[in-house]
């Protein structure tokens, strides 16, 4: 009885094993899938195109190729640059928005990281302070360097060297809803300082909706997010304020930071701004007339389209300005966007460049323009036509003009902007003194950007 | 040769433990000896190909920031929280059905339901229902006049923290109501028989009968329900990214964080490494306490 015990237990395992080299042999299937594609390819490329070298794959790891909005866009991209290239195959590895930094680095530790990564500005000075990006300076070339827009290219260099490109730029500027605005009694056009932009939200706040619920006047993202750190520098700057003092060095505990916080603090507190609100969260708020104004980047259009359910028809119910002005007495914003790096373990970086080049040409950034009003960091396609047919382009056009560069990339840059986020969180929702927060802020912030 | 029966035995037991050690070795083993050896460098997501010893500096980081105390008050405070009204809660449903109630079978049915949805989407359903604004628990409690402003569940340094707990709660509930049913339906009915003979009342027989025959599985569950609990990660993640401010940053958290978002993974492993003493000595402090009274016959059943 034990010997048969034994020998089915020799069996079972035998047959374990044999079923997990069986999964390999699966798996090395599934994988000959992308390759049995390269050799179409390869195939199209030896009747067409015999010169173009060997087949080559370029990962792209991206978010918006995982959402919807933006996703045909990008495969028609892809599909193009396939068309142009016979032999390179586009491979797009989907990752949401709030893992693919630590997601592309754990691959990268590795030594599997894709070839070019979808980032955005919040989180770039983590890419080029590491070891896993290499600078673009040489594969780019200097025309296409000076083309850049200057607070871009400040923004995407690290230690005098283009670490990414700017791919996909957006200022942040002012979202009103008209309809808000005529209901509360106030002139049809955007409040023109903070101090009016103030006393508009004080008067929208007091609306109701039919239902009875509460109308806000003016929304400002304070969830603690590295990126809400970022949004809440357009303020600081707008108060005349910096992360640094005339030495060059990091000084937060400042009268114009303080005066900032107090800002965050009052909107919260007189109920102009929902407490401790997402950035998504104003954008629901915003499309369902629930909110009169607030600052986001060039997604507006489309987020509302969607979000009201009344796609188009709600493009007459809400404009964009430029950002106020306050104490610089001009508008000041920040930009943000959506940027391209070039992986240390890509075999392939002159195809990988390439690539990015095609990306942020003129006929790609326009379809994407086309898609999802995306504009352009080069300063040749910027002042295109294309990229100034509407007025919604023209406000993000000028206000593009009117953007002060981020603090220099640093290593601890991200996660300074979460200590920053922290700071507003700690004024509005526990209730901290704007002068205890600025202090906290500034040890913190001389800790970690050293 | 020919073998001993004892090492006969030996080997055969060896060969059926065989599969489930390597794995549990490649799976658990070697990633925590990984992780305790990086506790002791400085090393960080951002270049990995240097890795320089630094001996307890993570660890001394660790508690100069204070971040790592004020993270064990927060776990600990949700743990003993959850795990409390999750086995009261679930003692009380588990006593109703097990009783002679109508639709007995339907309802045990209906309630592992939130317990077949994955731990995600849970948190994400439940960051919309607690959405200050336009989400469904305001709305209620406001139509219900319980409040008359609307509370900011998640974003208020109060409330976040119960905020997680009543999603956790929710998840969770049906294991333990599941579980106590099980251990109470293991209880001959001749010993209810025979206390109500001795004319004991429903007080007395759960107190006599049903909590002490359910010992082993209380602490059993209560057990899990603590480990599950310390190491619960994506309710907190989703629902508040351990804010607002650090109210709800507790060493999940905190540990991905410092390597993943800061991307220190030495000082994250050096988390991970304290979590882990911590886990142990609570798991053994925890079955102290149960064994107190065997032994003596107390438990013997």
């Amino acid at each position: 009885m034990r010997k048969t015990l034994f020998t089915g237990l020799v069996l079972m395992i035998v047959l374990m094993l044999a079923a997990c080299s069986g999964g390999k042999g699966d798996e090395g299937s599934q994988a000959s899938s992308p390759a049995a594609s390269n050799s179409a390819s390869a195939d199209a490329q030896a009747s067409g195109n015999a010169d173009s070298g060997e087949p080559i794959t370029l990962k792209f790891a991206s978010w918006s190729i995982s959402e919807e909005a933006t996703k045909g866009a990008l495969e028609e991209m892809a599909q193009k640059f396939t068309e142009q290239h016979p032999n390179v195959k586009i491979e797009f590895v989907g990752i949401p928005f709030g893992d693919i930094k630590q997601q592309t680095f754990v691959m990268a530790s590795s030594g599997n990281a894709p070839d070019v990564i979808q980032t955005f500005t919040a989180s770039f000075p983590t890419y080029a302070a590491s070891d896993i990006v290499i600078p673009l300076d040489d594969l780019l070339g200097q025309d296409y360097i000076n083309d850049l827009l200057p607070s871009y290219k400040e923004d995407y260099t690290y230690n005098g060297k283009l670490m990414g490109v700017p791919w996909a730029p957006s200022p942040y500027v002012l979202y009103w809803n008209k309809e808000l605005f005529k209901k509360a009694g106030l002139p049809d056009r955007a409040p023109q300082t903070y101090d009016e932009m103030l006393e508009f939200a004080a008067a929208i706040s007091k609306l109701k909706t039919d239902s009875g619920e509460q109308i806000y006047g003016l929304g400002e993202a304070t969830e603690k997010l590295p990126i809400n750190g970022m949004i809440a520098l357009r303020n600081i700057y707008s108060f005349n304020g910096s992360v640094f003092g005339a030495d060059g060095k990091v000084n937060v505990n400042t009268p114009e930071v303080i005066e900032t916080l107090k800002y965050y603090q009052k909107i919260v507190k007189d109920g102009l701004s929902p407490q401790g609100a997402k950035l998504k969260d104003l954008r629901n708020l915003f499309s369902i007339g629930r909110l009169g104004m607030y600052s986001d980047g060039y997604y507006g259009r489309k987020v509302f389209q969607n979000l009201s359910g009344k796609g188009e028809a709600f493009d007459s119910a809400w404009g964009a300005a430029l950002i106020p002005t306050n104490k610089t007495n001009e508008s000041v914003s920040i930009g943000e966007a959506h940027g391209l790096v070039v992986s240390k373990d890509s075999k392939h970086p002159e195809m990988a460049v390439e690539f990015i080049k095609f990306l942020t040409d003129e006929p790609m950034i326009s379809l994407y323009h086309d898609n999802s009003d995306v504009m352009s960091a080069r300063k040749s396609i910027a002042v295109l036509p294309a990229f100034n047919a509407s007025e919604f382009d023209k406000t993000l056009n000028d206000q593009l003009l009117h953007i002060k560069p981020l603090p220099a990339n640093n290593q601890g840059l991200e996660q300074a902007y979460l200590e920053i986020a922290t700071a507003v969180q700690k004024v509005t929702v526990a209730g901290e003194s704007p002068e205890n927060a600025a202090a906290e802020l500034d040890s913190k912030l001389k800790q970690i950007m050293k | 040769m020919r073998l001993s029966e004892k090492k006969k035995d030996f080997l055969f037991l060896a060969v059926l433990i065989l599969p489930a050690l390597l794995l549990l070795l490649f799976t658990i083993g070697i990633p925590i000896l990984k992780s305790l050896y990086l506790s002791f460098f400085d090393v960080s997501l951002l270049s990995m190909k240097t890795q320089t010893w630094n001996a307890f500096g993570n660890y001394k980081k660790l508690f100069a920031d204070q971040e790592l105390v004020h993270a064990i008050g927060v776990t600990f405070r949700y743990v003993v929280t959850v795990v409390f009204l999750q086995f009261a809660l679930g003692m009380m449903l588990a006593l109703i059905l097990n009783g002679k109630i109508p639709f007995r079978r339907a309802l045990r049915t209906v309630i592992l339901i939130p317990w077949v949805i994955p731990t995600i989407i849970g948190a994400l359903l439940w960051m919309w229902l607690f959405q200050p604004q336009y989400g469904v628990m305001n709305f209620i409690l406001q139509r219900l006049e319980l409040i008359g402003k609307p509370l900011q569940w998640l974003s208020d340094i109060h409330l976040a923290l119960w905020a997680v707990t009543i999603a956790a709660l929710w998840k969770q509930l049906p294991f333990m109501v599941t579980m106590l049913l099980a251990g109470m339906q293991g209880i001959p009915g001749e010993m209810y028989e025979a206390a109500m003979i001795d004319g004991a009342g429903k007080r007395q027989q759960f107190f006599h009968i049903t909590l002490p025959m359910l010992k082993n599985t209380i602490k059993t569950v209560t057990l899990i329900a603590c480990i599950e609990n310390f190491k619960m990660f994506p309710l907190f993640w989703i629902m508040t990214s351990g804010g607002p401010v650090n109210a709800t940053t507790t060493l999940s958290i905190l540990s991905y964080k410092t390597a993943f978002i800061d991307l220190d993974l030495g000082k994250g492993a050096a988390t991970g490494a304290l979590w882990l003493v911590i886990m142990l000595l609570f798991s053994w402090v925890y079955n102290r306490l149960f064994a107190i009274g065997e032994g003596k016959g107390g438990a013997a059943h």
